[in-house]
């Protein structure tokens, strides 16, 4: 059932994008909805923080004031964003089992928004043609590691060779194997040929940087 | 007098500065190389290879920035009308004309009179800048904090309907919510800790160039890298130059074009992509009937509208960048941070506090576009060459520069964590259909808004509201410009799509 209804999103999904053409605003009326409904979360919390913040002088410096402005504002525009959709087409429908169940009464809707905007996300985010929603999430985990990595280890070698002294950071370390590995799951050649690129390419780049522009590697500090 | 001193005196600076002509020569090539892969934007170039002018001085750091800025905008053209794949937003209407002829075999003329329509529409855009600014900055210092605000409000305005043009409010929702990550920090005028959550990291704010790496770089890579069958590129070109009478044929759609093209690039927000789909609109409804009759066909005076106009918005969005120190694009914005990076604040006061820069950026376009066009019928070959590469090699080869790009500007890896969040967060807001500019010119633009707007408020605290419209004329014309864009927006554009 859930596989039919993902489907379903996917194809309204890809629908509504073929429409709109490359690079155009327009989206499913779903996506629109599940999208009002985050940010208008957002714009309350920001709105709830900004008037939660201290008032040093005057009430027309307050470091709050501007953020309250921009908080309400968004979230009234989240909600002609959500109306619209809801206008367009846009239904937010209880899961079947939850519906079942009387006694849940307002908690019911709040489900049925939840998984209205889960299942949005997944649709949005996940992909326009079969099997690369796997593919970009394996994508987003690989450069966040990539980008963790980068950040938590940090040492860095000296090879001294006589009249000049090579460096190697982590940082370049890290980036030749994440760019190989990323290579050798989207490019698809061989490991050996993945690993050479990364290489070239990463050690071309620092030296731009370390060499040409005085600019320590990100561990080289 | 003084003018043609400081004239002469970046004339002189520039000719006995080798590494001036080797900075705009190398940004020259770098911008067409980046602008030409498919997918690649102007933007994209400008703020990844903002990491590279860290180490250089303040003058060699403007002339990289604007040989990459004039370089992109142009390479944009070149997959467009090789392979079917615009290389920059406002490289669609080339494509559409540029592609068909290709296809007969005239791919090289097509490309050689995008090259040369490129070439005269910078200079349209410089000699427009040259002309207008002078009246621009005598205009920027009427300006004070309720005028700067509501410009600032403006800009992202105008930023969000122009580039969500079937539904504005998504572009304001993402600059709104661009003010919001702007607020992130100490503020301004009492010190208070604003959104920091006590992490001492996000004390000094978050940093936009990071922001726009991220939003532009490493989402893109999330956005193509998984795609199954990337597009292959053919390696063959054919003749490249165009004869002189061609070019003397489309004079008159080139200057309108160009026009076209310069005013737009001055309203903030109004990137390259609009002014050429707009000169690429009035120039179909301006053509001869046999000329109209090739339009959407193969023709070649569309490939000069859109091209005449798209580099001609380089000079138009400088406008604004300079005077006012309000980008007229994202693009822009990133020179305004190379500026920035380099101590130099654009706006009002640009020509008191660093005498003669506004020529030397004069004199900087027009090396760039003469560079442009040399690199360009140079490097058509070898760009073929190198986008034959598939774009899952390409792509990957791309990450490093923008995590040392974001890395390198405050040598903080806190910089690196916020382009990677600012990355992922650009994948989800472009796939819900949200424009990704109006974020970036918002995260520029907040502090300078919020700022000016505490101020003003201050100042007119025991002045009454009718008083204050009628004293402060410029900004009560700003305040009825601010609210038509949003009814502009909301009921016209609104209304039409509904």
């Amino acid at each position: 059932m859930a596989t039919s209804r993902s489907s379903g999103l996917d194809a309204e999904s890809r629908s509504a994008e073929a429409e709109a053409g490359e690079g155009s605003d327009r989206t499913a009326p779903g996506s629109d909805l599940a999208a009002a409904l985050v940010i208008a979360i957002f714009a309350a919390l920001a709105v709830v923080f900004s008037v939660r913040l201290d008032v040093p002088g005057s009430i027309y410096t307050a470091p709050g004031l501007f953020p309250v402005i921009i908080g309400s504002t968004l979230f009234a525009m989240a909600a002609v964003l959500g109306w619209r959709a809801i206008r367009a087409g846009a239904k937010i429908q209880a899961p079947s089992w939850l519906r079942s169940i009387r006694w849940v009464g307002a908690f019911r809707r709040l489900g049925a928004l939840g998984r209205t905007v889960a299942l949005r996300m997944v649709a949005a985010t996940g992909s326009t043609s079969t099997g690369e929603a796997p593919r970009t999430a394996m994508l987003m985990a690989l450069v966040t590691a990539y980008v963790l990595l980068v950040g938590l280890v940090n040492f860095e070698f000296a090879l001294p060779l006589g009249f000049f002294t090579a460096r190697i950071s982590s940082y370049e370390v890290i980036s030749v194997i994440m760019v190989a590995w990323i290579l050798r799951l989207f490019w698809r050649a061989h490991p050996a040929r993945c690993l050479l690129v990364a290489l070239v390419s990463v050690e071309v780049l620092a030296a731009i940087f370390r060499y040409g522009f005085g600019i320590p590697m990100p561990a080289g500090y | 007098m003084e003018a043609l001193a400081q004239i002469q005196d970046q004339l002189v600076l520039i000719a006995f500065d080798p590494w001036l002509w080797v900075a705009c020569l190398a940004g020259v090539t770098l911008g067409i190389l980046w602008g030409a892969m498919p997918g690649l934007s102007t933007t994209m170039a400008m703020t990844l290879l903002i990491g590279l002018t860290v180490g250089m001085s303040q003058y060699t750091a403007i002339m990289f920035m604007l040989g990459v800025y004039t370089g992109s905008v142009f390479g944009g053209a070149i997959s467009a009308v090789l392979v079917n794949i615009p290389g920059t937003p406002d490289a669609v209407p080339t494509m559409i004309e540029g592609y068909r002829l290709a296809r007969r075999g005239e791919g090289g003329l097509a490309l050689g009179t995008a090259i040369s329509a490129s070439f005269v529409g910078n200079w349209v855009g410089i000699v427009l800048l040259i002309a207008l600014i002078p009246a621009i900055l005598f205009l920027a210092l009427q300006f004070r904090s309720w005028e700067m605000f509501l410009l600032s409000l403006w800009g992202i305005a105008i930023c969000g309907s122009m580039s969500s043009m079937e539904a504005p409010i998504k572009g304001w929702i993402s600059g709104w919510i661009g003010l919001l990550v702007s607020f992130v920090g100490l503020d301004a005028i009492h010190g208070v800790s604003r959104f920091t959550f006590g992490s001492f990291y996000l004390d000094d704010g978050i940093g936009f160039i990071p922001v726009l790496i991220g939003l532009f770089g490493v989402s893109e890579i999330l956005r193509v890298l998984p795609q199954k069958n990337p597009p292959r590129i053919p390696s063959d070109v054919g003749p490249v130059l165009p004869s002189l009478n061609a070019l003397v044929r489309y004079l008159r759609p080139s200057f309108r074009s160009g026009i076209i093209g310069t005013v737009i690039g001055a309203i903030p927000g109004a990137g390259a992509n609009v002014a050429s789909f707009f000169a690429y609109d009035i120039g179909r409804r301006r053509a001869s009937k046999a000329e109209r009759a090739k339009w959407g066909k193969g023709s070649y005076e569309a490939i000069v509208c859109s091209e005449v106009a798209n580099n001609a918005n380089v000079g138009g969005s400088l406008l604004p960048t300079i005077a006012l120190g309000i980008p007229g694009n994202a693009a822009a914005a990133a020179i305004l941070a190379a500026l920035q990076l380099k101590s130099v604040v654009p706006g009002p006061l640009i020509q008191v506090e660093n005498p003669g820069l506004i020529y030397f950026i004069y004199i900087g376009l027009i090396i760039a576009n003469f560079f442009m066009y040399g690199m360009a019928i140079a490097l058509i070959r070898p760009c073929v060459k190198l986008f034959s590469l598939p774009k899952t090699l390409l792509m990957p080869v791309i990450l490093p520069i923008c995590v040392l790009g974001a890395f390198a500007v405050n040598l903080n890896i806190f910089d690196v964590y916020v382009m990677l969040a600012s990355g992922l967060v650009g994948f989800v807001l472009h796939r819900f259909g949200f424009p990704l500019a109006p974020l970036v010119l918002a995260v520029i633009l907040g502090p300078l808004a919020d700022e000016n707007l505490r101020r003003a408020l201050l100042v007119f605290e025991d002045t009454g509201i009718l008083t204050i419209l009628w004293e402060r004329k410029l900004g009560t014309v700003l305040l009825l410009v601010v609210l038509y864009t949003f009814y502009d927006g909301i009921f016209r554009r609104g209304g039409s799509r509904t």
